[in-house]
């Protein structure tokens, strides 16, 4: 019977994740408040939390939060323009990824936050700097996945849409890009994230807004659980939007889902 | 028994392939996939055309419809000739699961073909739907292709071809990747069509059986490099019947003979492919 409902805990791994987070909550609360961890650098859960209730009802986590989302996202979105659209002409186009090629293949593995001094010449610290930074990080995995999704369609839903007389306009819109989506959707996963982690890192070297601020400037005053609710607050965050994403993915691509379940 | 050649009486071709040859480039070398290839289809006719495996016959069909370039050669309709893909054509291909579109519905693939015709969004849905009815897939619009049966995607295939109503329908294969049960219901099921439609089909095949079963007039290739070898006039009364028309003394007939050029053929081929 015991052996029963612990394998059913076991088993139902939402309900057992849920309980691992539990744990390592009381963990946190725990170590500190025994002394097993230092309480000044690791206060204790219960702190931090009232630190981050605090800085949700005083809106200055609140306003922290939206302009690193705003400035992550238009970042992102201006990835997703010049990603998807210089990944389609590549990919279509054989002699304009001849072209492309080596410029890419340098820039790409380039860690963006290295191009910091050079934004900041160019932008000073206005949201510019961090949108261009985060703008030129996303571009890659939305770029390169794009490309070869574009580049590996298969022939035979070209030639298809050819015999019904579809347009050069009418391959890309109704064939090309939709074959390509599943591709281009997982690099913009990939580039979510990657958004998350530029604004942050960003905001923390050379803004004066934001929640990569607001972690720097709190640790500089020594004000450790209000560093900890920022931290908290980027982790929900980025749980959020991949959540979000997913639940869009799950809508709009199910006939891929579908698709490769019953290919693959 | 006798083999009555073609009568040709050009008034009536709708479809005319003058000398297409069409050649690869393999490295430095130039292989030819056919050759000299003239051939003509008359209004209404259901034409089929068997030869060896790998002799080049899928290839044969893209020129024809222009999805290839031929090399050389040229083709016409109605006398007129064509330089890119003719909308009077369509080729539906064997492999059906990669020449429906996945991210589609049955009833949106269906469609699709029909957005370059001048009509209202309610006159398509009801061409369209009319079209999956007469493939006895009424009921499946909004299935995706992927969730039905090789045999029903095949008919999707073949409603969407109907539903943009070309005047010559090209067919590579269609039954090839279905089981035998299946494949003799969709043969039947092209039949209805053709009888009903009065579209004219020019159909590829490797099986023997099948080109008699449906043809006017068979084709047969040499191998690679692929030329018309022969041409015989299909004389077995229509409707045909699985049972009846197969178990016909002319049609055991047609197919020994048949069977016994191509196996020359191919035997050619072995030969200069080693």
């Amino acid at each position: 019977m015991i052996g029963q409902t612990i394998k059913k805990l076991v088993y139902d791994t939402r309900l057992s994740g849920g309980l691992l987070l539990l744990a390592l909550i009381i963990l946190w609360e725990i170590l500190p408040r025994y002394g097993i961890l230092y309480a000044r650098y690791f206060p204790p859960f219960s702190t931090v939390m009232g630190a981050f209730i605090e800085g949700i009802r005083s809106a200055e986590i609140l306003r922290h939060t939206a302009i690193s989302i705003s400035r992550a996202f238009q970042g992102y979105f201006l990835a997703i323009l010049i990603g998807v659209t210089l990944g389609t002409l590549t990919g279509t186009i054989r002699w304009l990824s001849d072209l492309f090629e080596i410029t890419v293949e340098l820039l790409r593995p380039m860690p963006s936050v290295a191009l910091v001094p050079i934004a900041i010449l160019l932008f000073g610290t206005s949201d510019n700097y961090n949108i261009s930074i985060i703008a030129f990080g996303c571009t890659w995995p939305i770029f390169v996945n794009t490309f070869e999704g574009t580049k590996s369609i298969d022939t035979q839903w070209i030639e298809t849409a050819r015999v019904y007389g579809a347009t050069r306009l009418d391959l890309l819109r109704k064939v090309i890009i939709p074959a390509a989506l599943p591709y281009i959707v997982s690099g913009l996963r990939i580039s979510l994230g990657t958004s998350i982690i530029i604004v942050t890192v960003t905001e923390m070297l050379a803004s004066f807004k934001g929640l990569g601020y607001f972690i720097m400037e709190t640790y500089n005053a020594y004000q450790i659980p209000q560093m900890y609710s920022g931290i908290i607050t980027i982790g929900i965050v980025g749980y959020s939007l991949n959540r979000l994403f997913l639940i869009a993915e799950g809508r709009f691509m199910a006939w891929h889902k579908g698709w490769t379940a019953k290919f693959v | 028994m006798q083999i009555i050649p073609d009568k040709i009486s050009t008034e009536c071709k709708i479809l005319r392939t003058e000398r297409l040859r069409k050649t690869y480039t393999k490295g430095e070398r130039e292989v030819p996939a056919c050759e000299n290839i003239s051939f003509s289809v008359n209004r209404g006719e259901f034409v089929c055309i068997v030869g060896p495996s790998g002799c080049g016959k899928t290839t044969l069909l893209k020129c024809v419809c222009h999805l290839l370039k031929p090399s050389t050669g040229k083709v016409f309709i109605n006398e007129k000739e064509i330089h890119g893909p003719p909308k009077e054509m369509v080729l539906i291909f064997q492999d059906y699961s990669r020449s429906l579109f996945p991210w589609y519905t049955v009833l949106k693939n269906v469609l699709f073909v029909l957005e370059k015709k001048n009509l209202s969004k309610e006159e398509r849905i009801k061409i369209a739907k009319s079209a999956l009815a007469s493939v006895y897939l009424s009921g499946f619009e909004n299935h995706y292709p992927w969730e039905l049966s090789g045999g029903m995607q095949q008919r999707v295939a073949i409603a969407r071809a109907i539903a943009f109503n070309p005047a010559i329908l090209l067919m590579d294969e269609p039954f090839a990747s279905v089981d035998a049960q299946t494949r003799s219901d969709l043969e039947d099921t092209i039949l209805e069509i053709w009888n009903q439609f009065s579209q004219t089909i020019l159909l590829v095949t490797h099986d023997i059986e099948e080109a008699i079963y449906l043809a006017d007039r068979v084709l047969v290739l040499s191998g690679r490099p692929s030329e018309i070898r022969e041409e015989i006039r299909i004389d077995l009364e229509r409707p045909r019947n699985q049972l009846t028309t197969k178990e016909d003394k002319r049609f055991i007939e047609y197919r020994h003979y048949i069977y016994t050029l191509i196996k020359e053929e191919s035997q050619k081929c072995d030969r200069t492919s080693m």
